[in-house]
């Protein structure tokens, strides 16, 4: 395959609104320390390539609009979605509470995705008030990695994506050996399909 | 909303979205512009018809003449593509399709063909012709993408021929399928290995564009789904929210903003476009164009990259104030029938599921997620709440700024048309005025050529003094009966004399000729114009006129004041006297006849001598006193003797004054304040001519 990727990835970043989600998002596909970063279609739409274990995983990252009142509409955006980011805002207990309901929101649109949870604004302890061990238990009750970053101070942004990048990746590789278990003909299909099916 | 949901470049009527049968719904191309309705009953009448006549084995051909029916075009290419030999396509090699054959034609040098038989391929066809040329693909692969646009584009018709019960889901896994067969294939055949993964991308976007653009009457809105109530659905429904504004939706968008508002429109502009694309890649293109407007405003109105969260709420804003027609239509279109990848990833994947979220908050809208109580938003909806929004107001701002803006510009060319009457209208005046300068210049400039010289009456001084003299028997006679009576006497009495004058002798005449004078017939015939007209009763005055105006100071007061009452006795007469001059003036040619006659004088005279003293006792019972007479008669002598000596020329000369010259008159007249000067100076012109001795009395 001389494709510039070997895999294409589709995040979805989530969570209320003003938790700084757009900004994580710029911090990590602008940010230029990353040797891999290749291009960004649009200013706005952002795509990534990373290398993870040696394989070139293409990232598009799509930001959705977390207004209340856009919460039943954004079903559409989890078609074909590989990992979601559900992000809260540390310095805001509400978006912190409302991370129960992006959950179950997900859990309406998709059946099985990887997720990731990010507390953001992690840069001034003063306006902390969502703890690290509230979160990282709640995380853990729902079987949920627990990243605490800083968009504004790029601490823990990079690790984060290239955590859920792999998460997705180590699922769509046991995925895959599942299926070449089952169907080995249709192995070298599998592979380049772009399956239209969500959270493949 | 109108105005902005139908930009310029995509009007159409209403009544041409229309069905045709007029049920009120919107028609589609694909149906040959009925609605879904209509066409399918009308479909179905002609299946039974059909059935009737035919048997349930020839099914398939049944079909073949229904495509038959509704592609006319292709007909001629059915022969070519019998003879094509397409392997994979022979269960449906009878029948016609419009990409195929398009392509087998490129591939087997068929343009030659296609000219002979006169087929011109339209616009878009002969488009994917050169576009399928230069796919950078082997052109085995070439075969293959062919075969297999060909055996989708008949699995497409098959199915929408097909009697059976059709659902588009079922059509659009049959698409989606062959989607992903064809990127297998392309991806993995052998037949592609030397192709780049750019080149073999564009192969699989070609695929899809082919086959959709070709089928896109089918497979648009097809009438076995409820797109087309649903695109009227939310059109109304979109319609009945344009009270809403950017602040309901809170985004950022400055309605009012010039700059914010040009940006809206693009994208407004964009999004009505994504109708008049076929394929749904264009549609996307789009899509995603619309977005970048979006975007753009965005980020000018934050001064930063926007979020999703600023996003949504102003591709909703767009979209209502765009209300883009067959909205349902499209979205669906794209949804089922583009690769499935595209719309799950990349950038037009993105905006399109912004744009199916934005329609789905549109359509599930309430007060809650405006941010309004439900009892507001239903006062709205209903049209019970008046409303005005900023777009609306900026647009009719806009429209009245407009207005403003050409009623200035008409204002202004009716001032520069008021300006140029009204320097015409000064011009014209300037004109007049000089006009009128100039003529009375010119006719200064003329008078002071030749001015009326009122030269002084240059009486004789032995004129002056015989007139004296003579003054003093008709002062006398005034006293006795008036000056008139006294002419009047004279005339009277002069008649025989005259005749009498005639026998006498030259020397005797000259003495009638000196009582003559008194009356103008004698003279007239005595042939002595200025004594003759000196003799008539104005000019009797005249003179003295003249002399008492000239002689004033040097005349004694009682003489002036004489002469003064005289005069003003003799007003009247002159004033009448005035017209007998004329008259006489006017005999003047007549008078010159019997001036010749009176060349004769001489001759008659001679026998008339006797007369005279007839005459003397005459003139000396008009004058009553003897020593009257004898001043008189010395009078009579100087003037005879005078007259004798100075002859014709002379008395001309000496008579310069004669009374008869319309500049004495005038002068007279107009010392005195008598009005009627212009008809005695018309007559003098006519005068002037005439009688010769005048103008030589001028010199």
């Amino acid at each position: 395959m001389a494709r510039g990727f070997d895999h294409l990835f589709k995040l979805l970043i989530i969570g209320d609104s003003g938790v700084g989600k757009s900004s994580l998002l710029i911090r990590f596909s602008d940010d230029t320390f990353s040797g891999s970063y290749i291009t960004t279609i649009g200013v706005d739409f952002k795509i990534r390539t990373v290398v993870i274990d040696g394989l070139r995983v293409k990232l598009q990252i799509w930001d959705t609009a977390g207004q209340e009142r856009f919460r039943t509409i954004t079903s559409t955006y989890y078609r074909g979605t590989h990992g979601v980011i559900i992000v809260y805002d540390v310095t805001n207990g509400d978006s912190f509470a409302n991370v129960r309901r992006w959950l179950e929101e997900i859990q309406n649109n998709c059946d099985v995705v990887n997720k990731v949870l990010v507390g953001n604004k992690n840069d001034d302890p003063d306006r902390k008030v969502v703890i690290t061990e509230d979160a990282q238990r709640f995380a853990r009750q729902m079987d949920i990695e627990l990243y605490e970053t800083s968009a504004k101070d790029n601490i823990n942004v990079e690790d984060m994506f290239l955590s859920i990048t792999r998460q997705v990746l180590n699922h769509k590789l046991r995925t895959a050996s599942n299926e070449q278990q089952k169907d080995t003909i249709n192995l070298k299909h599998q592979k380049n399909k772009r399956s239209k099916k969500c959270c493949s | 909303m109108a105005t902005s949901s139908r930009p310029p470049s995509l009007r159409l009527g209403q009544q041409d979205l229309k069905c045709r049968l007029g049920c009120g719904f919107y028609g589609t191309p694909q149906c040959e512009m009925l609605c879904s309705k209509c066409f399918r009953e009308r479909n179905d009448k002609q299946r039974k018809k059909q059935k009737a006549g035919e048997s349930h084995a020839a099914t398939g051909s049944g079909s073949s003449n229904n495509i038959e029916r509704r592609l006319p075009k292709p007909k001629p290419l059915e022969k070519e593509k019998e003879s094509d030999q397409t392997s994979s396509t022979l269960p449906l090699q009878k029948k016609k399709f419009n990409v195929p054959s398009v392509l087998q034609k490129t591939l087997q040098a068929g343009q030659k063909i296609a000219q002979q038989r006169g087929y011109v391929p339209d616009p878009t066809e002969s488009q994917f012709i050169l576009q399928f040329r230069q796919l950078r693909i082997p052109d085995d692969g070439k075969r293959k993408l062919k075969s297999d646009i060909q055996r989708l584009d008949s699995e497409i018709r098959k199915y929408m021929n097909n009697y059976s019960s059709k659902n588009v889901d079922e059509l659009s896994d049959l698409v989606q399928n062959t989607y992903t067969k064809v990127a297998d294939i392309v991806h993995n055949d052998p037949r592609f290995e030397i192709a780049t993964n750019e080149d073999r991308d564009s192969a699989i976007d070609f695929f899809e564009k082919v086959v959709m653009t070709q089928n896109h009457k089918y497979l648009f809105s097809p009438y076995f789904t409820t797109d087309e109530e649903n695109d009227v659905k939310v059109q109304k429904r979109i319609r009945q929210l344009s009270w809403i504004t950017a602040k309901h939706l809170e985004c950022n968008i400055d309605e009012v903003n010039a700059e914010a508002r040009d940006l809206v429109y693009n994208a407004i502009s964009e999004l009505v476009g994504i109708d008049s694309f076929y394929s749904p890649q264009e549609k996307l293109q789009c899509t995603v164009r619309c977005c970048r407007h979006i975007f753009e405003l965005l980020k000018r109105a934050t001064g930063g990259p926007a979020s999703a969260d600023d996003f949504l709420p102003a591709l909703i804003f767009v979209v209502l104030k765009a209300n883009p027609v067959r909205l349902h239509s499209n979205i669906n279109f794209v949804t089922r029938f583009t690769n499935a990848s595209r719309v799950m990833s990349g950038e037009g994947g993105y905006y399109f599921t912004n744009l199916c979220s934005a329609i789905a908050f549109i359509e599930n809208l309430n007060g809650e997620s405006l941010g309004i109580t439900n009892e507001e938003f239903d006062a709205f909806m209903s049209g019970q709440q008046p409303y005005s929004t900023p777009w609306e107001s900026a647009l009719l701002a806009c429209e009245s700024l407009h207005l403003i803006s050409e009623n200035m510009k008409r204002m202004e060319v009716l001032q520069k048309r008021n300006t140029v009457i009204s320097t015409g209208i000064t011009q014209f005046e300037k004109e007049l005025i000089e006009f009128q300068n100039e003529v009375t210049e010119k006719v200064d400039t003329v008078m002071a050529k030749a001015p009326l010289n009122l030269l002084p009456i240059k009486t004789p001084s032995y004129l002056i003094s015989q007139a004296r003299s003579h003054l003093n028997p008709e002062n006398a006679v005034a006293a006795v009966g008036g000056h008139y009576q006294a002419n009047l006497l004279s005339n009277s009495i002069q008649s025989p004399p005259t005749i009498t004058n005639h026998t006498d002798s030259s020397g005797l005449a000259l003495k009638d000729t000196s009582i003559g004078r008194l009356s103008p017939l004698p003279q007239h015939q005595l042939h002595q114009p200025a004594d003759q007209l000196f003799a008539s009763p104005i000019f009797n005055y005249t003179p003295f006129d003249a002399v008492s105006l000239l002689e004033e100071s040097s005349s004694e007061p009682a003489d002036v004041l004489l002469l003064g009452s005289e005069f003003h006795g003799g007003l009247t007469n002159i004033n009448y006297d005035f017209d007998l001059s004329d008259q006489s003036g006017e005999n003047s040619t007549a008078d010159e006849s019997k001036l010749n006659l009176d060349e004769f004088d001489p001759l008659r005279t001679a026998p008339a001598a006797t007369p005279a003293p007839v005459i003397a006792p005459h003139t000396d019972t008009v004058a009553v006193a003897s020593a009257a007479t004898a001043s008189e008669n010395s009078l009579l002598d100087t003037t005879t003797d005078s007259l004798i000596d100075s002859d014709l020329p002379v008395t001309n000369n000496v008579l310069l004054p004669s009374p008869l010259k319309p500049e004495v008159n005038y002068r007279g007249f107009s010392n005195f304040d008598i009005p009627s000067i212009s008809c005695n100076t018309g007559e003098f012109s006519s005068l002037e001519p005439t009688s010769q001795p005048l103008p030589g009395s001028d010199q």
